[in-house]
């Protein structure tokens, strides 16, 4: 879980509700953790906005697919001040350049987000303001799948209570209010990333087999495509070790594994039995 | 059923968007210039959008009607399909459409009438033959069509021109729009039907097998002609028992007389959609089975393959006149005109 946020007053009650720590040292963005997720402080506007995610996604593992969330506030020229709303459209006004965040979350408020180079203060579109989104999206879709990159705003001012009203203890108060419906909006990205979290393309040969057996980056593919089948037909790894017990090096385990599966009897029964996955198999690493 | 609708703004004001964006009187509405926007963007995801698919409405500028591939058809020489909508609101899992596109997103065109011209131009094109246009390809035909009224406005188009033959492709029981008018010698209404214990495995969120065969029971009742697409084929232990249960059970309600013609397709999937389904869904035991690389698709081995065909085609022999049936699979086109003297068949797998 990912969270990029501009001000440090909007970041504060984030980094105090997730019981999150600073890095140190720092570098050129400050970056707050805990063991599941990660907060960087971008500072103001769309350049900032994108060059910290960037950043974060640099020095940072697990992000791929992951949930990235952009946090902040945002005038409205509609919503009441204090609301939150989920952006199910980004424009950047200086480009006219517009994105679609995919909606799967329900039951929350979405608005158009029209991401502006300077302060808005006219709300001329039925929209919410922001400096960041248009700078955020582009960037976080680089690291994840466009369902899980969101940016939810609290309404922070309108026409009928000025931008100029703001503070940092107002803000902090703002996002403080909401914080229990962000942390249950990124508990729903959460559960909604673990569907496509899994897949065994990354990661490091089982050391007892590295040990054996090493494998060309071709054979490499091969091997993850058949453990990938292996996995799904069958999922048990003792038979896995069995199957493969004689074998003298990476092309006779491919092969054994190869001849293993194609004799799998198929059954339109396996299908209906699978279930949320659990278990995913050994992942591979070509050597 | 839908949280959210994309409209592009130069159609916003057409009467079928305001009349069907009422039907979802909660759903929030977001203006988008052009659907590709929203539906070819990158970084998309197509299981996760299956969780929760928003509609897009949208104005088809070009390419209405077009060529099918060569040799697919059900008997007739000129063939066309057309897409009044991308996706469907089933989830099978052997579809070729998840593998295809990024979105999982409905997308409907709602100017009707240009599709129509565009079949009127064929034919034109074909003057005084027969020309076959198949629906169903890119979406189910008829499972959206209480939203849509698409099938209302295809008939009466077609109760005009009798050279138009028209495939409606489904899995859905929707044949309201059917059921109440007289029967149209020039559609089709072709069911895609699996086994059972596939359909309860594979084909999330359509009606049973005993609802569709209901469905058929009564549009034959009422005259409509049927077809039966058995496509595709897929493999199972017990493969010829439960294609043996299929065609019985069918057969047992369905009068013969009223099948105008049978499609069998064993599995095939280009190999790009393959491996963009296996990224989706790398825990399908389906897509994890043994498969060969032919010609640029992945299918059942070859000799597996045949003897699939084979059997059903025997079987069915057994219920209908070979020359009701026809065969998509890839190399077993001259097997089947051999065998039942037809003359087409097809390559393309279609969704539905």
């Amino acid at each position: 879980m990912f969270l990029v946020v501009a001000l440090q007053a909007e970041a504060q009650p984030l980094i105090t509700h997730f019981g999150l720590r600073c890095e140190a040292p720092m570098g050129m963005f400050r970056i707050y953790r805990s063991e599941s997720m990660a907060l960087v402080i971008s500072g103001v506007g769309k350049s900032l906005s994108a060059a910290a995610t960037g950043y974060l996604c640099g020095s940072s593992d697990g992000w791929r697919n992951a949930p990235w969330i952009n946090v902040g506030v945002a005038g409205h020229r509609n919503v009441d001040v204090g609301e939150l709303i989920v952006a199910n459209k980004i424009v950047d006004q200086s480009t006219a350049h517009s994105w679609y965040p995919p909606q799967l979350v329900s039951n929350v408020v979405n608005s158009t987000l029209i991401t502006v180079d300077e302060p808005e203060e006219t709300y001329p579109e039925r929209a919410a303001y922001d400096m960041e989104a248009a700078g955020f999206f582009p960037a976080a879709t680089r690291c994840s799948s466009g369902e899980l990159v969101q940016s939810i705003k609290v309404i922070s001012d309108n026409p009928h209570q000025s931008i100029a009203s703001l503070s940092a203890r107002s803000i902090e108060q703002l996002i403080t209010k909401n914080v229990s419906k962000i942390e249950q909006f990124i508990n729903r990205l959460s559960e909604l990333s673990t569907e496509i979290k899994v897949l065994p393309h990354h990661g490091s040969l089982p050391e007892s087999w590295a040990n054996r057996w090493s494998f060309s980056v071709t054979q490499g593919h091969r091997l993850r495509r058949l453990l990938q089948r292996w996995g799904a037909l069958i999922g048990d790894a003792e038979t896995l070790d069995s199957a493969l017990g004689a074998c003298k090096d990476g092309a006779a385990v491919l092969t054994a594994l190869e001849e293993r599966l194609n004799a799998e009897k198929p059954t339109y029964g396996r299908s209906s039995l699978v279930g949320p996955r659990v278990s995913p198999m050994p992942k591979v690493h070509s050597q | 059923m839908i949280d959210t609708l994309y409209i592009e703004q130069a159609i916003a004001t057409h009467p079928r968007v305001r009349k069907i964006g009422s039907r979802f009187p909660n759903a929030n509405q977001v203006m988008c210039e052009r659907y590709g926007a929203v539906f070819n963007r990158k970084s998309q995801n197509f299981r996760l959008q299956k969780k929760n698919p928003s509609l897009i409405l949208a104005h088809k500028f070009d390419n209405h009607v077009l060529t099918t591939p060569e040799g697919y058809g059900i008997g007739g020489r000129n063939n066309y399909y057309f897409s009044h909508m991308l996706n469907c609101i089933y989830d099978c899992r052997y579809c070729f459409l998840q593998g295809m596109y990024r979105s999982a997103h409905y997308v409907l065109f709602v100017n009707y009438d240009d599709f129509f011209s565009a079949m009127d131009a064929k034919l034109v094109a074909h003057d005084g033959e027969d020309v076959w246009f198949f629906s169903g390809y890119d979406c189910d035909s008829l499972a959206l069509d209480p939203l849509t009224g698409f099938a209302e406005h295809l008939l009466s188009y077609l109760e005009t021109r009798p050279h138009a033959m028209v495939e409606l492709r489904t899995k859905s029981t929707q044949i309201r729009a059917l059921l109440g008018q007289a029967p149209l010698s020039n559609v089709i209404v072709a069911f895609s039907l699996t086994p059972e214990p596939a359909a309860v495995a594979l084909e999330h969120k359509t009606p049973s097998v005993a609802k569709r065969i209901n469905a058929m029971t009564q549009l034959a009742q009422n005259g409509w002609r049927l077809g039966l697409r058995f496509d595709p084929l897929l493999d199972d232990v017990r493969f010829e028992d439960h294609y043996q249960a299929l065609f019985r059970d069918i057969f047992d309600r369905i009068d013969p007389a009223c099948i105008h013609s049978i499609t069998i397709g064993p599995f095939r999937m280009p190999a790009p959609f393959f491996s963009n389904v296996v990224r989706l869904y790398p825990d399908e035991p389906l897509l994890a089975g043994s498969f060969a690389h032919r010609e640029g698709l992945i299918t059942y081995p070859q000799e597996r393959e045949a003897a699939m065909l084979a059997f059903c085609l025997d079987a069915l022999r057994a219920h209908v006149s070979g020359d009701k049936i026809f065969s998509c699979a890839v190399d077993s086109r001259e097997t089947v005109r051999a065998d039942t003297e037809s003359t087409n068949s097809g390559l393309l797998a279609s969704a539905h």
